[in-house]
């Protein structure tokens, strides 16, 4: 960390967020990535994106639930993504272009919606095809 | 500007701190060894070339510290989070401060009653704001022949006329379009300026180079990934066989179908020490790139290794893996310092190493030669049941080992380390090193990753949690919330640490995980500050608080000392911790908004935490910019 990298501190600050004083041993079961939460939808269009959303790294910067950390949150414009994501920002966002399709963008911003919602997909192993955790 | 007096207030667990100070100031026997130290002037990063952060003087002591007053404080206008240190030096017979702020890397003069005397704003590209993995910091600047020497987070090195603020050179040595940024110190060495990059995160290639101090042109370059004509080493000079070989830093990358030293981490993001009699400069390479360890079989070569070089050719005298195919995010960037060798201690030339690693251990190497001299744990180690003296290699416990698509509980210490980047301190006076140590265990399940040039490159869920292991060796405060049923290490440890026995002297409990460095002085003080805004000066010989003052927002910056223009010693701090240690402290600090959901004043250029709870009462977040504060005696 450099170490301390913003998906590290983030998914730390998702645990802690958690960890209402007294702490108990419990309190900290849940993981960063995977939230703890279960698995939510592991099939469909939001599954989909949440499988690009860690494959492309999204999930590094603006992290593993879009909470924000290297770069900001951006769930709340979920239906607006496309462009930056092709073209990338003048602030550190990279363009993609080249290495998402149109129906991706589609994935992406269905799993954008879902966050926060009880469709939204909360698994970690993005690599299968129907992920088991 | 504004002036303010100290707020006096008892911490937290100033109580439990004291009852826990053992009364052991070093060691029976021998006097300590007698380090480098500092005087009038903070003319580097650590104080001293060989990392002491260790001041002669003794104006301010252990019978007056009490009663220590803040003398100016100056905001910076800039809320990211303010790590490094201010440099004080003479400038045409004045003493002169020298401010570095986190991006865009502004270089503020200040004469020592705090006026402004000049800034040099440098242009540096908006889009290393996206690709710093972890706030915008910098760890400060490097003063030799009227030049302040530093990094931008954009890839460049300036030197910047001390006397006028004008710009002297600037040199680009990094890619930030590949993720690369610069956040570390440089240090200087004669006529060479050796700096080196961050971003081992974001799939780049760690290196450092050395830059002519007069006109800022590469003299040389050595990467710490890849075959040995770019590592610059002639690996059978190392001192172990485990280290000794051809081409280590490209066959120790087994990845089948791939060339991961090419993205393989090991930055040089921390600090640089230099041993004038060795001729060396010492510096500790990052984890290795990609987390996910499945992906990289091999020692990973040259990641999480101490590096001793010749600082006008570059090339390597040795080198010594600490932790070898690092699963944990066991970074060596720590800083390396230098001592003279205890009372003995045999070693070829009279000097040693001493290193705090993330990894929890406290190494002694000879300083000639790279060989372990003893390594111990600090903190609680898990992962690793000790390190072999004979080999140098750690012996790893099986179960700690990470892989892919499995969770591993329980590694201690976690990514945050044993200890952080903030630097210890080393006291000639009790023969003592000062750890801002931490106690956090996680666990780890390596995920796959691909390689997407200027993302993170990671794969790894991780799981933090408290220590709840309060039994294992070293003993540490324990921290019993109320109304709960079980205790946990401090999250915080100041740790007084004995070279001569490898074991704790005193250590004083903190709320929250110790981000800030430290300061020891000949007046038998040490200061340091906390994440929940707390600065200290406590005794160093028993650990005993002298004086506690609560700033607005929490410290992760380094404290100095000076002698300012009417001969009185000062003491001088960074305020300001920024969004990402705030994730542990209620949020970011200085804030964003207001607590009525106003805009504040300040520039913004790191992110808003989300909220979280806070670990501990934090201050109300007043702040608007980070801050400098000075301190003297009434």
């Amino acid at each position: 960390m450099k170490s301390t990298t913003a998906f590290v501190l983030v998914a730390a600050a998702a645990v802690l967020a958690g960890a209402a004083i007294p702490l108990d041993r419990g309190a900290f079961a849940a993981t960063g990535v995977g939230g703890g939460s279960g698995l939510g939808p592991v099939t469909g269009a939001a599954a989909e994106g949440r499988k690009l959303w860690l494959k492309l790294n999204c999930s590094g910067c603006h992290g593993a639930h879009d909470e924000g950390g290297m770069g900001p949150s951006i769930h709340h414009e979920a239906d607006d993504v496309a462009e930056a994501v092709l073209q990338g920002k003048g602030e550190g966002m990279p363009a993609y272009s080249g290495r998402v399709t149109r129906a991706q963008l589609a994935y992406l911003s269905a799993y954008l919606r879902s966050i926060d919602t009880a469709g939204e997909p909360r698994f970690t192993h993005w690599w299968e095809a129907t992920p088991s955790r | 500007m504004r002036r303010s007096t100290t707020i006096k207030r008892m911490p937290l667990l100033q109580g439990i701190a004291a009852a826990l100070a053992c009364m052991l100031a070093g060691s029976a026997g021998a006097a300590p060894p007698v380090g480098a130290m500092t005087g009038a002037e903070w003319p580097t990063a650590l104080g001293t070339a060989q990392g002491t952060r260790y001041s002669s003087l003794a104006q301010i002591n252990a019978g007056n510290a009490a009663g220590l007053v803040e003398e100016f404080s100056m905001p910076t206008g800039i809320r990211a989070g303010h790590q490094g240190q201010p440099l004080v030096v003479s400038i045409g017979g004045k003493p002169r401060m020298f401010v570095v702020t986190p991006y865009p890397n502004r270089l503020i003069a200040l004469d020592t009653a705090g006026k402004v005397v000049w800034t040099y704003t440098p242009s540096n590209r908006e889009y290393a704001q996206g690709v710093a993995c972890c706030d915008v910091v910098n760890r400060g600047a490097a003063y030799a022949a009227g030049k302040v020497v530093y990094s931008l987070l954009d890839g460049s090195v300036v030197a910047v006329d001390a006397s006028t603020g004008k710009q002297v050179w600037r040199t680009t040595v990094g890619a930030v379009s590949k993720g690369e940024t610069l956040t570390g110190s440089p240090i200087i060495v004669g006529d060479k300026v050796i700096v080196g990059n961050a971003g081992a995160e974001l799939g780049i290639r760690g290196w450092v180079a050395g830059l002519s101090l007069a006109n800022g042109k590469l003299v040389w370059k050595a990467f710490n990934t890849g075959p040995d004509s770019d590592v610059k080493i002639n690996a059978s000079n190392n001192f172990y066989a485990k280290d000794k070989g051809t081409n280590l830093g490209t066959s120790t990358w087994q990845s089948p179908g791939a060339s991961l030293w090419q993205q393989g981490g090991s930055t040089v993001w921390g600090w640089f020490t230099h041993d004038p009699d060795l001729k060396l400069v010492y510096y500790g390479t990052a984890n290795p790139g990609v987390w996910n360890p499945d992906m990289r079989p091999g020692d990973n070569k040259w990641s999480a290794t101490i590096f001793a070089r010749d600082p006008n050719t570059g090339v390597a005298k040795w080198a010594y893996q600490l932790t070898p195919h690092d699963g944990w995010d066991f970074d060596a960037m720590n800083e390396a310092i230098v001592i003279p060798a205890p009372s003995g201690v045999a070693t070829v030339k009279g000097k040693v190493l001493v290193h705090f690693n993330k990894n929890g251990f406290a190494y002694m190497l000879d300083a000639w030669t790279g060989r372990v001299v003893k390594a111990d744990p600090f903190v609680h180690v898990s992962w690793a049941s000790d390190v072999n003296l004979a080999t140098g290699q750690p012996t790893v416990v099986p179960a700690m080992n990470p892989h892919e698509g499995q969770v591993t509980p329980g590694v201690c210490p976690s990514p945050l380390g044993g200890k952080e980047f903030a630097p210890a301190a080393y006291s000639n006076s009790t023969g003592l090193f000062y750890i801002p140590g931490i106690n956090f265990c996680t666990s780890h399940e390596p995920l796959k990753a691909v390689y997407i040039p200027s993302t993170p490159f990671v794969g790894d869920d991780l799981g933090f949690s408290p220590d709840f292991d309060t039994t294992t060796a070293p003993s540490a405060p324990v921290i019993v919330p109320p109304g709960s049923p079980v205790g946990f290490r401090a999250l915080g440890e100041f740790i007084a640490w004995d070279p001569a026995t490898a074991s704790k002297a005193w250590s004083i409990a903190e709320a929250l995980p110790l981000w800030g460095g430290v300061l020891a002085t000949a007046g038998n003080v040490v200061f340091y500050g906390t994440l929940d805004g707390w600065f200290r000066a406590v005794d160093a010989r028993d650990g005993t608080v002298l004086m506690s003052t609560l700033f607005d927002c929490g410290v992760i910056g380094n404290p100095i000392t000076y002698v300012g223009a009417d001969g009185k010693q000062r003491v001088a701090v960074y305020s300001g911790i920024g969004w990402l240690p705030g994730a542990f402290a209620g949020g970011a600090c200085p804030a964003r908004l207001d607590g009525d959901g106003n805009e504040k004043e300040g520039e913004d250029y790191g992110r808003a935490s989300r909220a979280v709870a806070p670990m501990a009462s934090v201050p109300g977040g007043g702040a608007s910019s980070g801050v400098l504060h000075v301190f003297r005696l009434p």
